[in-house]
This record gives C-alpha cells, sequence and structure tokens, in this order.
C-alpha cells in the first residue's frame, strides 16, 4: 500500500467512527422519545378511562336519581288525584246539600257566623236561589238572634250556598259561601283528609 | 506526482464530509420519524381510551335506563294500588269535608 492510499484510509477510517457514533446517538435518541411516548400514552389512556369509568357512574345515578324523583311525582300525583276527587264529591254533596231542608238552618248559621265578624249591622248577598229561603221573616229572625239589623241586597252571587256578609258601612265584609269556606279550610282538612285516604 | 497525490487526499476527504453529511441527515431523520411515531402513540392511545369511556358511558347509560325503568314501572304500579285502595273511601273522606266546612 503507497503512502497515499495510507493516508485516504485513514481519513475514510476516521469518518466511519464518527458516523457511527453519529447512527448510535440517534438511534438511542429515537428510542428515548418512543419509550416516553409510550409512558405517556399509557398515562393518558388510563386517567382518559377512570375519567370515563366516574362519568358513566355520575351519568348512571344521574338517570337512577330521575327516575326516583319521576316515580314520587307519580305516588304524590296519585294522591293529589284522589284527594281532588273527595273534594270534588264534597262539592256535590254540599251542592245536594244547599237544595235540601237542612240547608235553611245551615245558611243562618253561616250568616251569623259572619255577623259575629262584622259585629255591626249587615247587608247580606247570596244566590239567586235563596230568595226562597231569605224570606222576610227569616231575615227578622235572624235580626232578632244577632241583635243586628239586616237587608238582604239585590245583588246576587254565583254559589253553591252560604253568603257574603257585609257591614253597612262597607268597611268590613265576610265571604262566608261554601266555596271560599272550603278554600279556607282546605290547609286544615286536606292532612285529615289525605290520612282517611291513605292512611 | 505531488498535485496527483494531494488530489486523491482532497477527494478522499470530500468523500468523508459527504459520509457524514449524509450520517447528520438520517440520524435527524431517525429522530424526525421517532417524534411522529411518538405522536401517533400518544394519538391513538388518546383515541383508544375515548372509545372505551364512550363505551363504558354507553353501558352505564343502559343499565340506568333499565333501573330507571324499573322504578317507573313499579311506581305505576304503587300509584294505581294508591288510587285503588283510597276508591272506597273517598265517600267517607268526602262526608267529612263537608262536615269540616259546615261546622260552624
Amino acid at each position: 500500500m503507497g503512502d497515499i492510499d495510507k493516508i485516504t484510509k485513514k481519513i475514510a477510517d476516521g469518518s466511519k467512527g464518527e458516523i457511527d457514533a453519529v447512527k448510535k446517538e440517534a438511534k438511542g435518541g429515537a428510542k428515548e422519545i418512543t419509550a416516553e411516548a409510550e409512558k405517556k400514552a399509557g398515562a393518558l389512556k388510563a386517567e382518559i378511562i377512570e375519567r370515563g369509568k366516574r362519568d358513566a357512574e355520575r351519568e348512571k345515578q344521574r338517570i337512577v336519581a330521575n327516575a326516583k324523583l319521576q316515580a314520587r311525582k307519580l305516588g304524590l300525583d296519585a294522591k293529589e288525584a284522589v284527594i281532588k276527587e273527595a273534594f270534588s264529591a264534597a262539592e256535590a254533596k254540599l251542592r245536594k246539600i244547599s237544595s235540601g231542608s237542612e240547608y235553611p238552618s245551615i245558611l243562618s248559621a253561616l250568616i251569623k257566623e259572619a255577623q259575629a265578624v262584622v259585629s255591626s249591622d249587615i247587608e247580606i248577598i247570596a244566590k239567586k236561589d235563596d230568595s226562597k229561603v231569605l224570606t222576610s221573616d227569616y231575615i227578622k229572625k235572624l235580626s232578632a238572634d244577632t241583635k243586628s239589623k239586616i237587608e238582604l241586597s239585590s245583588d246576587t252571587i254565583d254559589t253553591i250556598g252560604g253568603a257574603i256578609v257585609k257591614a253597612k258601612d262597607g268597611k268590613t265584609e265576610v265571604n262566608n259561601t261554601i266555596e271560599m269556606r272550603m278554600e279556607r279550610m282546605k290547609g286544615d282538612i286536606r292532612p285529615k283528609v289525605a290520612q282517611a285516604l291513605f292512611a | 506526482m505531488v498535485t496527483e497525490a494531494l488530489g486523491e487526499i482532497k477527494k478522499a476527504e470530500e468523500g468523508a464530509r459527504k459520509s457524514i453529511e449524509k450520517a447528520r441527515a438520517d440520524a435527524e431523520k431517525t429522530v424526525a420519524d421517532a417524534e411522529v411515531k411518538a405522536a401517533e402513540i400518544l394519538k391513538k392511545a388518546e383515541a383508544d381510551a375515548k372509545k372505551k369511556a364512550e363505551g363504558l358511558l354507553d353501558g352505564a347509560t343502559k343499565e340506568g335506563e333499565a333501573e330507571a325503568e324499573k322504578i317507573i314501572s313499579e311506581s305505576k304500579k304503587n300509584a294505581d294500588e294508591i288510587k285503588s285502595k283510597a276508591k272506597g273511601k273517598i265517600e267517607s273522606a268526602a262526608e267529612a269535608i263537608v262536615k269540616g266546612v259546615l261546622e260552624v
């Protein structure tokens, strides 16, 4: 081998060493990048699945909770429907009573009760049909019983029964119609009715 | 003769320089490819996990809906029972209401 060949071989050998080092470093770097990516991927996957499990469980609980609320509402609605039916039946009975033989004494008691609240001379406003009950003798007796001056208004109201009682000076008024009494008493009566129906 | 020898050496040096440059370019490509592959690994892992999470959600939704259906169906039955049991008590409840309303 000549001197020139020796020199060129040395140059080639020198570059081969550098090339091998560059290749080795690149391979190592690539391997590290891949390993790091796989590690990150595993963690990311676990995090997403864990979050997915939590979301899924929450969604299930939400659906079941809504169903429980709906179920509770169905039960309450069923009870409410029965209570409403009982009040409707009561209203029908009250309508029947208001055209029956007991009604004059009931009306008298309702007027007296209202007069006691108004505590003065009064005017009575009742339904048109009650003119048959509210005769002058009937009113005279009411006046005597309540020790007040009582007049029957020419105005009429649409009601099952009972009356609106107004003070003559117009300052006080008591609505003692059957509907209004039922409305006022609903709060007190409802729990008793519910107890009677569902106990 | 000397000129010829210097030419040979220069040629060898040029060859070595080019080989090293190529090796460096190849190395850069190897690293760049690894980075692309790494991004793909992450992307795939995310997509797989999301798919699995969606499956979990679907499963839980179905389970929840089935349970909900049972609850609603049971409560409808209960509601019907409430109505049916109370039916016979409506008359006496109505009587109690009438009594309450007319009690002065």
